[in-house]
């Protein structure tokens, strides 16, 4: 069998020395992989046999490392994102015993060094150093094949030569538009070098020169696996066609360039950015029939092409919630900028310097292009025109039209009434309307009117589009068409002129000519096929033959072209049928723990059914699966928790499916209004626990996929003793005794924990008693608290009911002690009290007895009823200018009051729940406790206030919250 | 960059939209239906006043009769949205304190299996003309408002449709209708509801169908509120979205009590209700609404309409029949022979409607 082996290993090293021979001796010398061995399927059968056959008895051989390479990249092909060593070790008999996965890594290293075998790169590789050789040799894993099709699909009309023939600016585009895909697929676009070498491969294949970027079986056999997939196949097929189309073309757009703007070249950067069209539109809408009263509202524009562009804002752009200057309600969901366009309400009208868009994450790139794009035009007048949907829309200038209707706003005040305008009611601070009804022929008067509201008159000559209308058409020259259109403009003139000249591009070379003209005629104009990208056609007029021509400046059309979005399942922003997600993309265990926001919105009244289903294993059977009862539209965040709560999580077998389990789909269904299918994967972090059930008890197993050479240490903290840590040997695998426990593993910068539920034989079982030992009344005891609440907050819970229980009396516990800590013995024991008799008096005197402070409680007791409905972010202003007042927080310069908004919310983060308050403060940590315990009376407010709302709000808490009403967002 | 003929124009959009654009031009119904899904899939939601708007503007030029395609685009988009390609619901995002008003949103891509094998296409795909393939795009057989699909031999095509990403909405869902009621009987239901309302102050915008008007011209029966007395089918504008529909009472031009439609939860419309009402009053009162039967070509039959019906009857007919272009009429279906018999009882049991004599 060891010949067999042998065997092989010649066969191999022949053919990726060869490969290796033609590659180097082509331009650009790209990378071999492993997958592209040039075994058939029966070959491989084979290789495998014989590598399973020899480590059964013996571990691995240096003289076979390219069969293994080759082995285990082809695991790596069928890898679908479940744990790569707990397969390849069911599949590898022997592998435990004989087998070593740090080998397998220097297998690859040598191929590396010896075949030019690619090297894994990026942040996902650096955290998974092992699997990720393996996984980056296998090229594109089946279950990825697809979304790269779509992505490849999307991006098609931004090919151009010099685009294919560079796979890494190929790769930096695919990467740039993964946004929207799985976790697994954004970790493979890291690796842009791959990514476009396969991509440029997919794209070319047969064509000359695609045997220089994947060996043509392994290509076909990529190909092949996509073409099994009708959807996938369509997309690739639509993405070829364009890239043969355009293979030839150069020089033609945006992403032919070579570079991505830079923050120091601002210039270029603007440039850039007014391609994107990203700029917000005002838009009023009538709140009557009369046409008194409007409702002005920012309509934002679909982010995605900014982040398309300007890659580096991904992270805030999918992961940070948008305020909109002006607007009344809460920010926007994270992520929801980037699906589709949306139109906000404004209460106040946004001042002229201030940024229209701004995300809570900052940004100083992402500050400079909303600084540059997203800001009110030039006040203080906008004019609107009132278009025949009723709707009035912004003007880029302030000329207008007879016979038109307009709305024009002042934010200077209201302007003086004349016999011609009527003054209109904005339901907006800060702006104020007046209504213009032209008539079709302007008078004297008229003319006057218009001189005093600063208005002028737009020329006679008209362009719109022709046949169909864009994406977008402002009416005033300004709009948005797809890729895959040709853009046909028309144009009119009312008077006499000898002809029209046509011209694209800034030299405005070779203008077409468009004469004779008749007054009042239509004529077209086809444009060329234009790349993504603004491109302008520049209209003059010229009166005699022989005179120079007039360019009509306020006329040129701006067209920007972007690429057509492809349809795929699910409800649309067009639909009636909206699901709002927070995060985006929610883990399974931010699912099933209530860490994310879900809002499904529709049809007041109307029914959305629900099932979930639990997967232990791509393409197989659910594990669990159950439809829900179904839920009237509107659906709340909290109703859905509720509803998920009691119908799913409590249900026994979901509990014991979902600690297997290593993703779910949730399908929302509301007949014909539409469907949507959740997808959400178990978190996959270099370091985790892995929980099974046995027949009375659990084990965990910890799983190490860092390849960090060094061990990992492993402790258990109980539930009585939450903060001491008993030190475990590490083994295999933990069969959990009868108490349970936290379970803590690190490694380097890496920790995992696990929360284990006791045995639960009777009531006695639920609950537990966690015991936190005296300890000096120092900044350092409760940042050490403060710790082991983070550790405790963020383990991972199983299914069943009983850990998170557990975890929310420890956590309780350690929030008690903290409190103790810092308010002293005479507050813990109001709390005692007051605990007993129900009500808050008694914790009002305790609040502070100091005679200049004593009414601090006062205004509290009067004021936590109205408190108790409001945001976090709302009681964190009110107890900051409550202690500011009282000079328990000094007030003598700007910086005070936000350090006095910052030590309030540390306050309060504290006293409601202080799992959430050591990444929040990051290196503050100690400055602030520091501060409290200077100040134990803002403490002692807080927790007031804390414990007031819970008892106001009937101490009606989520499993995952302490205090009711406390949750940090 | 060149000069192009209007002709030139309508034939290469008719392209754009994947249609014949050697039988038909951006006048023809199908390209209307065409660009109404188009504009739904980058404007909505939205009012119907939008989307007629972003469909008619672009055609100045390219028509004679911008007016007669205005109303075309208005009675395709009610076609449209009977059909289930467009949904008419209230606003989602609107809250308590706000209008409620009614706007227009896109229905997702979605399918209706029939028993022959052959799918109904049903919604609107953003930035695409359809939601399928192209192989299967191309299939497609265009009627007016409506897309239809037939299966190759050995084809499954609900099953491929699913596996695509459409959603299936069975027939019985989609044909559902209100359960038989005599004219009489729903007359006296919605006026025991009539009686039972609150009084009304005065209403804006109201304009009535005048039951005394020629039932054989819809527009015709809309008037202004004057000096009448009496109970009305009515709508009235709304600052934002479609107008509401109601059943009103009056004395002397004042409104004393009101009714919105629907009253039967949102599954319908408000116009479906109120249509269906003024059938009855018309029934009723011995003057009830028309319509004509009058051979098509080969075993066909063509029934006319002459005034709109609730979308559940226009779904009907669009599972069984064609509609087609008739003049004289509202709207007009065409019927295999074999299937007249039935669908004339269907009009006379369901809709109260009276059959005109043949010429």
């Amino acid at each position: 069998m060891d010949a067999s082996l042998l065997e092989w290993e010649a066969r191999l090293a022949d053919h990726f020395a060869e490969l290796y021979r033609r590659r180097r001796s082509s331009a650009l010398s790209h990378p071999i992989f492993a997958l592209e061995h040039g075994l058939d399927l029966s070959e491989i059968n084979s290789l495998s046999q014989a590598v399973r056959a020899h480590i059964l008895i013996k571990p691995p051989l240096k003289s076979h490392r390219l069969t293994w390479v080759v082995y285990s990249s082809e695991l790596g092909y069928r890898y679908s994102g479940d744990e790569y060593w707990q397969t390849f070790e069911s599949e590898t008999p022997g592998w435990t015993l004989n087998g070593n996965r740090y080998w397998i890594r220097e297998c690859y290293r040598h191929f590396q060094r010896q075949f030019g075998g690619a090297v894994p790169t990026g942040a996902w590789a650096a955290h998974f150093s092992i699997i990720c050789w393996p996984i980056t040799h296998a090229i594109l894993p089946k279950d990825l094949q697809r979304q790269l099709a779509r992505i490849l699909y999307e991006v098609r009309h931004s090919f151009t030569g010099e685009l294919l023939e560079s796979p890494t600016t190929l790769g930096e585009l695919v990467s740039a538009r993964s946004w929207s895909a799985t976790s697994r697929f954004q970790n493979l676009a890291q690796e842009t070098q791959l990514v476009g070498q396969i991509s440029a491969a997919l794209l070319l294949q047969g064509e000359r020169g695609s045997d220089d970027l994947l060996h043509p079986t392994t290509l076909h056999r990529i190909a092949g696996d996509l073409d099994r997939e009708r959807r996938a196949r369509e997309w690739l097929r639509g993405a070829r066609q364009s890239a043969k189309e355009r293979a030839q073309v150069r020089g033609l757009g945006i992403l032919g360039r070579s570079r991505m703007p830079a923050i120091n070249r601002p210039e270029e950067a603007r440039k850039e950015i007014a391609t994107l069209g990203i700029e917000p539109r005002l838009v009023l809408r009538p709140t009557d029939l009369q046409g008194a009263s409007w409702e002005p509202s920012l309509e934002i524009s679909d982010l995605s092409h900014l982040l398309l562009r300007f890659p580096g804002t991904r992270e805030i752009l999918t992961g940070s919630r948008c305020t909109v200057a002006g607007a009344a309600g809460r920010p926007l969901a994270r992520g929801r900028c980037l699906h589709g366009a949306q139109r906000i309400r404004l209460s106040r009208w946004p001042r002229a310097d201030e940024v229209l868009i701004q995300f809570e994450q900052r940004d100083t790139q992402l500050d400079y292009l909303l600084r540059t794009e997203c800001l009110l035009r030039p006040g203080p007048l906008w004019l609107f025109r009132i278009a025949s949907d009723g709707l009035a829309y912004e003007l880029r200038s302030l000329r207008v039209r007879p016979g038109e209707r307009y709305i024009l706003v002042n934010s200077d005040g209201p302007p003086e009434s004349t016999q011609h305008t009527i003054s209109t009611d904005l339901q907006c601070e800060g702006a104020y309307g007046t209504l213009l009804d032209l008539p079709s022929v302007i008078t004297h008067d008229w003319e006057e009117t218009l001189r005093s509201l600063g208005l002028g008159r737009a020329k006679t000559i008209d362009v719109w589009p022709a046949g169909l209308a864009p994406v977008v058409w402002d009416g005033e020259g300004h709009g948005e068409w797809l890729a895959s259109e040709q853009p046909c403009l028309a144009v009119c003139v009312d008077h006499a002129v000898d002809a029209i000249m046509v011209s694209m591009g800034e030299k405005a070379d070779h203008p077409l000519e468009l004469s004779p003209i008749t007054p009042g005629e239509v004529l077209f104009v086809e444009l060329p096929q234009l790349p993504v990208g603004l491109h302008q056609v520049h209209f003059a007029k010229r009166t005699c033959a022989d005179t120079d021509t007039e360019v009509l400046g306020d006329l040129d059309v701006v067209i920007r072209i972007r690429e057509a979005r492809p349809w795929s399942p699910g409800v649309s922003s067009s639909g009636p049928f909206v699901v709002q997600l927070d995060p985006p993309e929610p883990s399974l265990e931010q699912l099933w723990e209530g860490h994310v926001q879900v809002v499904i919105r529709g049809p007041a009244g109307r029914s959305v059914a629900s099932e979930i289903s639990i997967f232990e294993r791509e393409g197989e059977p659910a594990t669990f699966s159950k439809r829900l009862p179904q839920m009237k539209l509107p659906v709340s965040t909290d109703s859905w928790w509720s509803h998920f709560e009691k119908h799913f999580r409590k249900v026994k077998k979901a509990e014991e499916a979902y600690d297997a389990a290593r993703f779910c789909e949730v399908s929302l269904t509301a007949d014909e209004l539409g469907r949507i299918t959740l997808r959400c994967e178990r978190d996959f972090t270099p370091l985790r626990w892995a929980l099974r059930r046995r027949d009375c008890g659990y084990k965990v197993r910890l799983l190490d996929d860092s390849g960090d050479g060094t061990q990992p240490t492993v402790t258990r903290l109980s539930f009585e003793s939450p903060i001491i840590e008993e030190k475990m040997d590490l083994v295999a695998e933990y069969d959990v005794a009868e108490p349970g426990g936290m379970f803590v593993s690190r490694l380097g910068q890496l920790t995992a924990a696990i929360i284990v539920p006791p045995v639960v034989r009777g009531f006695e079982d639920l609950g537990c008693t966690p015991r936190i030992d005296a300890a000096p009344r120092s900044p350092e005891s409760i940042i050490r608290i403060v710790r082991y609440a983070d550790l405790w907050g963020r383990a991972r819970l199983p299914g069943g009911f009983i850990s998170a229980m557990r975890k929310r009396d420890v956590l309780l516990a350690l929030d008690s002690h903290i409190t103790h800590l810092v308010c002293g013995d005479n507050w813990t024991r109001a709390e005692v009290a007051a605990r007993k008799d129900g009500g808050v008096s008694t914790l009002k005197d305790a609040v502070s007895r100091r005679r200049d402070e004593v009414a601090i409680g006062v205004v509290l007791e009067r004021d936590f009823a109205d408190l108790a409905t409001r945001a976090c972010r709302e009681r964190v202003s009110r107890i900051a200018s409550l202690l500011t007042k009282f000079h328990v927080l000094p007030s003598t310069s700007p910086s005070d009051e936000a350090s006095a908004l910052w030590l309030s919310e540390l306050a309060l983060r504290l006293a409601s729940n202080p799992a959430v308050v050591q990444v929040w403060a990051g290196d503050q940590l100690r400055v602030g406790v520091n501060r409290l315990m200077e100040s134990p009376t803002l403490m002692r407010a807080a927790r007031f206030l804390v414990l007031s709302t819970d008892r106001y709000l009937q101490s009606n808490v989520r499993i995952d919250q302490l205090y009711a009403g406390w949750e940090w967002r | 960059m060149r000069r192009l003929t209007a002709e030139e124009v309508n034939a290469q959009k008719v392209r754009e939209l994947g249609l014949d654009s050697t039988a038909l031009d951006l006048a023809s119904t199908e390209a209307i239906c065409g660009a109404l899904r188009r504009v739904a899939g980058f404007l909505c939601p939205c009012t119907a006043a939008t989307l007629v708007r972003s469909v008619v503007r672009p055609l100045r030029g390219l028509v004679e009769d911008i007016d007669g395609v205005r109303n075309a685009v208005e009675e395709m988009l009610e076609a449209m949205t009977a059909h289930g390609d467009i949904l008419e619901q209230s606003d989602v995002e609107g809250d308590a304190t706000h209008i409620a008003g009614k706007l227009l949103y896109a229905a997702p891509a979605s399918f209706v299996p029939r028993e022959s094998g052959a799918v109904i296409l049903l919604g609107v795909a953003a930035d695409q003309n359809t939601a399928l393939p192209d192989e299967l795009e191309r299939r497609i057989e265009h009627i007016s408002h409506l897309r239809r699909l037939s299966p190759l031999p050995g084809e499954n095509l609900p099953r491929d449709l699913v596996q695509l990403g459409l959603v299936e909405v069975s027939d019985g869902r989609w044909l559902r209708a209100p359960r038989p009621e005599a004219p009489a009987q729903l007359l006296s239901r919605i006026e025991n509801l009539l009686d039972a309302a609150q009084p009304s102050h005065d209403v804006p915008g109201l304009l009535l169908l005048d039951p005394e008007r020629a039932v054989r011209y819809y527009r015709g029966r809309w008037v202004e509120v004057r000096s009448q007395t009496g109970k009305f089918v009515g709508r009235r504008s709304q600052a934002y979205g479609a107008p509401l529909w109601s059943y009103v009472q009056l004395r002397g031009g004042n409104p004393e009590r009101l009714v919105d439609f629907p009253v039967d939860g949102n599954r319908w419309r408000g116009c479906d209700e109120a249509w269906r009402l003024q059938m009855a009053i018309d029934a009723v009162r011995g003057e009830p609404q028309k319509f004509r039967v009058h051979p098509g070509p080969g075993a066909t039959r063509i029934f006319e309409f002459f005034s709109p019906v609730p979308m559940w009857a226009r779904r009907r007919w669009d599972a069984v029949g064609e509609p087609v272009l008739s003049s004289g009429c509202l709207f007009a279906y065409k019927f295999p022979l074999e299937e007249c018999g039935e669908e004339v009882r269907f009009v006379h049991d369901e809709l109260w409607l009276e059959e005109l004599p043949r010429a």
